[in-house]
């Protein structure tokens, strides 16, 4: 047999993830929670995402995002939707349009932007609103933002968030909103700068100009 | 399926311009990085070019799978400390942030710029920018000033590629960080940026890689993402990043314990890894597309003060057991070295050489300007590493020259001290020791003694894939060579047969001697050993001893030369397999030379 067909039969069909695919799924309202210090910032979530909305790989195109900073050691943070419970849905509120034109689909359950009523990149006031930036804007594909809808796109009720699967760090988990009998997953709602202030705090007192010079 | 376009970037410091050329056709004969490089110094650099001087060219390469089979973006260059072909690699997210630009072949820099400056390129956008603030400057505080400042001006978090005091200040060896912790360490590709007044390169992209198939390349990449396999590896990498490879090597006789000069000692034992890991792990970070994620940095506080960075083998191998110290002292010793911007592997092995010398009387407190430079000694270490950076005096400024221009200084009698091949210090993989077969391999090599100089690593390097993502791709595609072919069409639209990728990667490896013999590297002059590999045995810890015999190396490198690197006995590139790859034009240089087989 020549090399090339016996590698080619050596490759093994893809597994659908490392398996969080097979964890039960969440009742209700559901998230993807990020553990931001299990990320190590491969960015494969932000591929799945990107492929799964629009049919390339590329990482600027996704929902999910993944910055790298350095706190001074390199870091990276991973920011997402956390489709916040309704008292504290920011974006919705803010939305100048009745009824808003982003809002929580309560049969989906995921939040939705209407791309047709949806003013655009003229107004961008529910981007501003959200304290993660996590309604996205892609100049080069649409002048309508984007969120997370748990890679439900037809808006069908059929949620499968392909980011959780794909991540092989477990650092993305697919959660219900409700814990502890009340809604809470609003509080993980930080914009990744602020994530990344608070790690560094861990490295204190070190810092982004010195690495380790104490100066002797 | 349609092909897709490579594009480099060309930027001339000296004329202020920039344009984009297509490479596709010669991406095609040689993939990208240092296979495309080759041909660009063989054709920009004229022969006997300083590598100082201007007319030097940096190529920062990436190629068709970089993001895809780990993050690497490889540097080319005519290298300062050897004067040979030059390579430095480098991983982190500036290599994918290029790939983002659409600059897939990388970007080429020419000339020297009258000021210091940083390159800027946000996607089509690419200019000379002053920094002279940044001009002297450490390198934690150059990276983290200039990315927060375009993260102001422009709201994006740019890849920057910058170098520190040694590359400003011309040391041979210095090299170019990203991310702090990943380097472009070997052959000194900092300080060919400190002689085009080149501070920094920040690259950001926006518009996605080109791939030809997406669909294909995803179905590709997630066989690989979701792989039991690639799972298995990431339990080794992601723990010990490569904390974890000094200890096995030290007591099996691989690194160097006092200058090379001692068998095992005690001091190997310091090289605790899980100490160091249960006491200082920050966190595991990695590079883009890769699951492997072998970054493992270190937070320590101490009374002395905070501590930051990783240890990796290259960045300790060469200090460590042979300066007398353990991870204790690494920890402080590393981060500095990073900061001020040399190879970790070179430099480690000149101190430790400069520290026998002083030993043995041959240099003087004097010398060093009045650093006492004991075994062991952290802090005069320390001291020492600065003044090697700025070139402070007689002794340091020999050491930032490299060895073969040290000995001009010190005199004849420091040669024997010297654990180098070909100017290069080999502190690592103990040469003696053939259990990787380094003895061979440095002895061997065109571009000085380093990993990476095999055939293999030409492929590998043309196609920009990272050595420690790789394993898991061989076990899924079954070898390097398909691994790069599948992944290389799905991306460009190509049909390259395992053939093709065979013949790209001897021509790459043909091509690359050939530009180091056309620098003046011969084989029959330069394939050496150091005297101590042959009067000096090493013994390790479970008592093997090792030493090379003269007639037995010179046996063992002619079948190394025919059988492991298709060359003649002579280790000249053959004629007929030239002209057979399409290299006949560099038979009219090299063969006045005596150089060709």
């Amino acid at each position: 047999m020549k090399q090339e067909e016996k590698a080619a039969q050596s490759v093994e069909p893809s597994a659908k993830g490392w398996g969080k695919e097979n964890y039960p799924f969440p009742e209700g309202a559901a998230y993807i929670e990020c553990d931001e210090l299990k990320c190590v910032g491969c960015g494969i979530c932000q591929m799945a995402c990107s492929m799964h909305h629009f049919g390339v790989i590329n990482k600027e195109l996704s929902r999910i995002q993944v910055r790298k900073y350095l706190l001074p050691l390199p870091k990276a943070v991973q920011v997402t939707c956390v489709q916040c419970p309704p008292q504290e849905r920011e974006c919705e509120k803010s939305c100048p349009l009745n009824p808003p034109a982003v809002y929580f689909d309560t049969s989906s359950l995921h939040m939705v932007i209407d791309q047709e009523r949806c003013l655009g990149k003229k107004c961008l006031i529910c981007q501003r609103a959200c304290s993660a930036k996590a309604i996205r804007i892609y100049s080069s594909v649409s002048p309508k933002p984007f969120v997370c809808d748990l890679c439900d796109t037809d808006n069908k009720g059929k949620r499968e968030p392909q980011c959780v699967n794909v991540c092989p760090y477990g650092a993305l988990a697919f959660k219900a909103v409700v814990r502890y009998g009340l809604p809470l997953s609003d509080i993980l709602r930080l914009h990744a700068d602020e994530k990344a202030e608070l790690i560094a705090r861990r490295l204190y007192p070190l810092t982004k100009e010195k690495m380790g010079n104490p100066g002797w | 399926m349609s092909e897709i376009k490579f594009n480099l970037l060309e930027v001339d410091l000296t004329r202020e311009t920039s344009r984009v050329v297509d490479v596709t056709e010669d991406v095609k004969n040689y993939l990208g990085a240092r296979g495309l490089a080759n041909k660009l110094i063989w054709e920009m650099v004229p022969q006997g070019t300083d590598p100082l001087a201007p007319g030097n060219v940096l190529h920062v390469g990436i190629g068709p799978v970089t993001g895809l089979v780990g993050t690497k973006t490889i540097l080319s260059f005519k290298s300062p400390l050897t004067g040979w072909a030059g390579r430095s690699s480098v991983s982190g997210y500036f290599g994918e942030e290029m790939m983002k630009a659409q600059y897939n072949a990388g970007i080429l820099i020419k000339g020297r710029a009258r000021r210091p400056v940083y390159l800027y390129a946000y996607n089509d956008e690419v200019k000379i920018q002053d920094a002279s603030d940044l001009w002297g400057k450490w390198k934690q505080e150059t990276e983290f000033t200039l990315r927060d400042r375009l993260y102001k001006q422009t709201g994006e978090m740019f890849g920057v590629l910058c170098i520190g005091p040694a590359g400003e200040n011309l040391v041979r060896y210095a090299n170019a960080t990203t991310e702090f912790v990943h380097s472009a360490s070997k052959w000194g590709c900092g300080a060919v940026m400190g002689s085009k007044n080149l501070k920094a390169i920040a690259v950001r992209g926006t518009k996605g890689p080109l791939y030809a198939d997406h669909q294909k390349v995803w179905q590709l990449f997630k066989t690989y993402a979701t792989s039991p396999r690639t799972a298995f590896r990431k339990l080794d990498e992601s723990r010990w990043g490569h904390n974890a490879s000094v200890l096995p090597l030290l007591r099996h006789g691989l690194e160097g314990i006092k200058n090379n000069h001692l068998s095992y000692h005690e001091v190997a034992e310091r090289s605790n890894f899980l100490e160091h890991n249960l006491k200082y792990y920050a966190w595991t970070d990695g590079c883009p597309g890769c699951a492997a994620s072998c970054f493992v940095p270190y937070f320590k506080n101490s009374q002395r003060g905070a501590f930051g960075g990783e240890l990796r083998h290259d960045n300790m191998g060469g200090f460590n057991a042979n300066i007398m110290v353990g991870y204790e002292e690494m920890t402080e010793i590393a981060p500095l070295e990073g900061e001020l911007g040399m190879d970790g592997e070179e430099l480690g092995g000149l101190v430790a050489w400069a520290m026998d010398l002083y030993e043995h009387g041959i240099i003087t407190r004097e010398d060093l300007d009045g650093i006492e430079l004991k075994w062991g000694d952290v802090a005069a270490a320390c001291e020492l590493l600065k003044k090697i950076a700025y070139k402070q005096g007689r002794a340091p400024a020999a050491l930032a020259e490299g060895f073969r221009r040290a000995y001009q200084i010190f005199g004849e009698e420091s040669k024997w001290y010297a654990f180098e091949v070909h100017g290069c210090a080999a502190p690592t993989y103990d040469v003696r020791n053939k259990f990787f077969g380094t003895g061979l391999s440095y002895a061997t090599s065109h571009n000085g003694a380093r990993m990476g100089a095999g055939l293999d690593q030409l492929l590998r390097e043309a196609a920009t894939t990272c050595n420690f993502a790789i394993p898991a791709f061989i076990e899924i595609w079954g070898s390097a060579e398909e691994v790069v072919r599948v992944f290389t069409n799905a991306v460009s639209g190509w049909d390259l047969t395992i053939d093709d990728i065979k013949e790209i990667t001897l021509r790459n490896y043909y091509f690359n001697r050939c530009v180091s013999l056309r620098e003046g590297y011969h084989p029959a002059k330069d394939d050496n050993l150091p005297p101590r590999a042959f009067d000096e045995p090493i013994t390790d810890k479970y008592g093997k001893t090792w030493v090379w015999d003269k007639t037995e190396f010179e046996k063992e490198k002619k079948k190394f030369y025919v059988e492991k690197l298709k060359l003649t006995e002579a280790g000249l590139p053959p004629k007929e397999g030239l002209k057979r790859l399409g290299l006949d034009f560099v038979i009219p240089v090299l063969e006045p030379m005596g150089a060709i087989g």
